[in-house]
């Protein structure tokens, strides 16, 4: 038997200084990992309000077609999105980028979900302030900007921050395709110097403290636009 | 006589759909399980029934088991794969069962577990797993986290290519993208020596390939044995480069745990006395052109794979 030099009977010591010899990787998987996260957040946050906003306005043809795009990239598996981006769609003659179909399918993905939580919170908007809009002379589309749009995003606020911290969160999905985020990048370095436990401690760190960060913001954000005495 | 079925008003449309979803959730469960437990052993031959004395006593800890645990390739034909049938095939599979066939006395007495380049050291590690047999290249690195069994295979690192790509060697790669595996020989060894190749990594060997077809990359760096079996099946592509990182294959063992080194030692030994890794390759690599490459590369009577001493990442 061949037998190596350092490691000990039990299989592992534990070094926590190893994953400063690696920050580099780190670092720049870290900045993909932001990057494709905040257009798909970005995206996925216009792309809820926009149509959820079109679905509660009961425009028909163009409501149809938006459930259709819901119910497919809500009712299939995010990786099975992203392979077909990466590794379908160049047989249709269309080859995406990795950095590209990152953003993309984020965008795709959490927008789906943002739709629907946009559309539930302009629906929960109570009926008779429109009406007393429509009353006092305002067109359906005043109506929805001026009253729907900043009451029921109020309401979608707390489903709206789960779904994008989820979005952020799947950015990790884009090991997939070999696209170097963050965890794709620590894998890497697991896969050559079997620092498990270093390694994976240290992006979860990461994701946990940006995941909370963002929470915390979100969660002031929602209380600097309560509305006193509620709705 | 008809019997008069009363639905209650409140047992509506609502208790139906509650049903209608239990019944699919029961289904999918039922499929699911009848799918399970693939240790399925479709090798005529399934050992003599009786535990085989390979000169070295079997591990108390498998010995409780009844069984042996084995991380293998699924995605690496001709040595770990999954054939048309869904059942596991191929060189390493062989060797992994007629390992249980020592110990055991059957060869479906073995657990196979699909394992990946970057996952198969921590399998072993945590203890998922007694042995690798997932075509682990000898590197000081690796020995230093797992201990190695003498080796039964041999390999170098090749270009797969477009059958009318200008790529000829590896000096073509430089600052080109290049489609690879996590935690490969292949990628260790342009990390190293061409350092300006984008590597663009992925888990499995099918989207490494892939990912070449549709010219994510250049060319497809891994074993030459796996290109030359993808080389045969798809006309469009060719082996191109000069081998390199050549190095013999061993099996992983927990490093320190000197009973199953020297159990999986003694019944590697006795493959090679019985010449099985020759007629194994034989059976799983069914193209004559590809058997006559690696003749060599397999350990037969009287013909051992050694390690090499010194540095094996030349450039």
């Amino acid at each position: 038997m061949v037998t190596g030099r350092t490691v000990t009977a039990s299989g592992y010591h534990f070094e926590p200084g190893f994953v400063f010899s690696h920050l580099g990787p780190l670092g720049h998987g870290l900045l993909r990992t932001l990057a494709i996260s905040a257009i798909g957040i970005g995206g996925a946050s216009a792309v809820g309000v926009l149509l959820g906003a079109l679905i509660a306005l009961r425009i028909p043809v163009v409501r149809q077609l938006i459930r259709a795009y819901v119910e497919v990239f809500r009712n299939t598996p995010l990786l099975v999105q992203i392979f077909f981006l990466y590794f379908a769609l160049p047989d249709a003659g269309l080859k995406l980028g990795a950095f590209t179909v990152g953003w993309l399918s984020l965008l795709l993905w959490g927008g789906a979900y943002n739709v629907e939580n946009f559309r539930a919170g302009f629906e929960a908007v109570e009926p008779v302030y429109v009406e007393a809009c429509r009353a006092l002379g305002f067109s359906r589309f005043a109506a929805f900007r001026r009253v729907v749009l900043p009451l029921g995003s109020r309401i979608a606020l707390p489903s709206v921050t789960n779904t994008l911290i989820s979005v952020f969160k799947n950015s990790s999905f884009m090991i997939a395709i070999g696209y170097p985020e963050l965890t794709d990048s620590a894998v890497d370095i697991v896969s050559v110097t079997f620092r498990v436990f270093e390694v994976f401690i240290a992006i979860g760190v990461v994701y946990l403290a940006l995941v909370w960060l963002f929470s915390v913001w979100a969660r002031l954000l929602e209380r600097r636009l309560a509305i006193p005495g509620g709705h | 006589m008809t019997r008069p079925v009363r639905v209650p008003a409140a047992r509506g449309r609502k208790e139906y759909v509650v049903r209608a979803g239990l019944a699919g959730l029961l289904t999918v469960l039922v499929m699911a399980t009848a799918g399970c437990g693939s240790t399925g052993d479709t090798s005529e031959d399934t050992g003599s029934g009786k535990p085989v004395d390979v000169g070295a006593p079997l591990p108390a800890e498998v010995q409780s088991k009844g069984q042996l645990t084995v991380g293998v390739k699924c995605d690496y034909p001709p040595f770990g794969y999954i054939d048309e049938g869904g059942k596991d095939a191929g060189f390493e599979i062989e060797i992994a069962r007629r390992l249980a066939a020592y110990a055991f006395g059957k060869t479906s007495a073995v657990k196979l577990t699909c394992v990946t380049g970057a996952n198969r050291v921590p399998y072993l590690t945590t203890k998922r797993i007694d042995v690798i047999i997932a075509t682990m290249n000898y590197t000081p690195e690796r020995a230093q986290t797992v201990d190695f069994s003498t080796p039964y295979f041999n390999s170098g690192v090749k270009l797969l290519v477009p059958k009318n790509s200008p790529i000829t060697s590896f000096a073509d790669l430089a600052g080109k993208p290049v489609t690879t595996t996590t935690g490969s020989t292949a990628s260790i060894w342009l990390t190293q020596c061409v350092k300006t190749a984008k590597q663009v990594a992925f888990a499995q060997t099918s989207e490494a390939f892939s990912a070449m077809r549709s010219n994510r990359g250049v060319a497809f760096a891994q074993d030459d044995t796996l290109l030359a079996e993808l080389a045969a099946k798809n006309a469009d592509t060719k082996v191109v480069g000069d081998e390199k990182a050549g190095s013999p294959w061993g099996m992983g063992i927990r490093k320190g745990d000197k009973a199953m080194g020297a159990w999986v030692d003694a019944a590697l030994a006795k493959m090679q006395a019985e010449d099985f890794f020759w007629k194994s390759f034989q059976k799983t690599v069914t193209d004559k052109g590809v058997q006559q490459q690696f003749q060599q590369f397999v350990p037969r009577p009287g013909h051992s794979l050694k390690y090499p001493t010194g540095a094996i990442f030349q450039c």
